[in-house]
């Protein structure tokens, strides 16, 4: 080896580290000065760092959509899925749309339909095109209308975090009043009690006990995806809007018929962006406990970190993880 | 949804790859991207009407993104970008020359992770999946934080060549 191919090898690996601790972000200021003037006085190098930050932003966004084998199949699946529905939605928003327009009458109940319809094309078209998160975080609220109830429910006061149809946190006391955190990222299940062993589970559907809904085959992670189905078990009527707020209030009454599921679900939601504040869940079966009624409110919307779905991100690194099959 | 707003979806939806690899390599990883891109697509639906179609749109894009992302440094007081104006142009021009041919190479790489084995799979897994530093995976894993960052840039070269590989075995460029 030459002195100057030497040189140039010893040069490339200085331009490496400084690329790939740029990546990691462990560069001091001294080193960050250096990658600057690099990048900016060789176009080489500013392609080989754009093509090195293309493929550090792919991998995690692929690490922290679908957790599953066959990871590829299934975003292209999910993704053709939403779009569908998202146009499905679309058309039903816009054949209301020109319904106003030419005078056509519509029902009430139509109208809460075409409604239902707006929120949920207009929440996940909002997401699709990015500008706004994935992310929910929910405070619920557990409503008792019998005064001689006990004491209050463990899930009162609960923080309930959502992304996508699959992945959740809830945070609650149990009714020792110890703090428990149960979740999932889409591929695996755990729990987090206040003492003793954190347990993981390869079902995703493992420690669901505790959300509001579960025990009665309700499914619904985000209050969201259960909206599309609403129409089809309950009948739908636009409350008066309360305009000074900017909100609106969507009522589903369950169908005689129906089996399964609150009575009544109230959807309060802003008027504008379609962005649902409230759910109210009432005269929930009591069969298998919980509150009567739950209410959930929406207390934040910003992304949330990518491994806060996982169990790691909730107790000390330290702590004994059981994993079950 | 109109017209003008079905075309910016189409172009945003285009650029978006690289739009986040831009904010990424400004603003770093997590919630702080994620605002940004947020807020850029916000700022491309309002400001849409006033981009020249004749033009290409990943540039103009990028222009915003940079807007952005300098705001939101400035907004939260914390240290200054990554990348002082003049290295960022020159970033936001090369992910515009490359960011075509990129974002087809990365059909191929969920595939390529899924081979990634033993260590390196779990070295990957931390850094992506639970975003930690190299530092914390090295306490993790028992190593120096040296060994973990030299392991991470070898994970992403062992990646890169597993996407070459796939490419030129299409008959790819």
């Amino acid at each position: 080896m030459t002195d100057s191919t030497q040189h140039d090898s010893s040069r490339d690996a200085d331009w490496h580290a400084l690329l790939h601790g740029a990546l990691d972000d462990t560069l001091d200021d001294l080193a960050r000065a250096r990658l600057n003037a690099a990048i900016a006085a060789d176009p080489a190098r500013a392609r080989e760092f754009a093509r090195a930050a293309m493929l550090h932003d792919a991998i995690e966004r692929e690490l922290s959509v679908v957790v599953a084998t066959g990871r590829s199949a299934a975003r292209r699946v999910i993704w053709i899925h939403r779009t569908r529905r998202v146009l499905l939605a679309a058309t039903i928003l816009l054949a209301a749309t020109l319904a106003i327009w030419f005078g056509i009458p519509a029902s009430t109940a139509v109208a809460a339909e075409s409604e239902l319809a707006r929120v949920v094309a207009a929440s996940h078209a909002l997401e699709q095109f990015g500008a706004r998160s994935r992310d929910r975080s929910y405070v619920i609220h557990a409503i008792s209308h019998d005064k001689s109830a006990p004491t209050p429910s463990a899930i009162d006061g609960a923080q309930f975090f959502v992304r996508g149809a699959n992945s959740y946190v809830l945070i609650r006391t149990d009714e020792t009043g110890a703090r428990v955190v149960t979740g999932s990222d889409g591929a695996t299940a755990w729990i987090v009690p206040n003492r003793g062993a954190v347990r993981v589970s390869s079902d995703p559907l493992r420690f669901r006990g505790a959300l509001p809904g579960s025990q009665r085959n309700v499914s619904f992670l985000d209050p969201r995806d259960g909206l599309t189905e609403l129409a089809k078990s309950y009948d739908l009527a636009m409350r008066v809007p309360l305009v000074r707020s900017g909100e609106s209030i969507l009522e589903a009454v369950r169908k005689a018929d129906a089996r399964g599921g609150p009575k009544r679900i109230t959807i309060t939601y802003d008027t504008k962006t379609a962005e649902i504040h409230r759910m109210l869940l009432e005269n929930l079966p009591q069969a298998q406990g919980g509150p009567r009624s739950v209410e959930l409110e929406l207390v934040g919307n910003s992304p949330l970190e990518a491994a806060f779905f996982t169990h790691d991100f909730h107790h000390e690194p330290e702590r004994q993880v059981i994993r079950e099959r | 949804m109109d017209e003008s707003t079905r075309r910016a979806f189409a172009q945003w939806t285009q650029a978006q790859p690289a739009v986040s690899a831009f904010l990424h390599a400004l603003v770093g990883s997590g919630a702080e991207r994620d605002d940004c891109m947020q807020e850029v697509a916000m700022a491309v639906l309002e400001s849409y009407d006033g981009y020249d179609p004749s033009r290409p749109f990943l540039p103009w894009v990028m222009g915003i993104a940079q807007r952005v992302a300098a705001d939101s440094v400035r907004r939260r007081s914390r240290r200054p970008l990554l990348l002082q104006p003049e290295a960022a142009d020159a970033l936001a021009a090369a992910i515009a020359e490359v960011a075509e041919v990129e974002r087809a190479r990365m059909a191929h790489l969920a595939d390529c992770i899924a081979k990634l084995e033993g260590q390196t799979r779990e070295i990957c897994e931390l850094r992506y999946r639970r975003g930690l530093r190299p530092a914390h995976i090295a306490e993790i894993l028992g190593i120096q934080p040296n060994t973990a960052a030299k392991s991470l840039q070898r994970m992403r070269e062992q990646l890169r060549a597993c996407i070459e590989q796939r490419v030129a075995a299409e008959g790819g460029a």
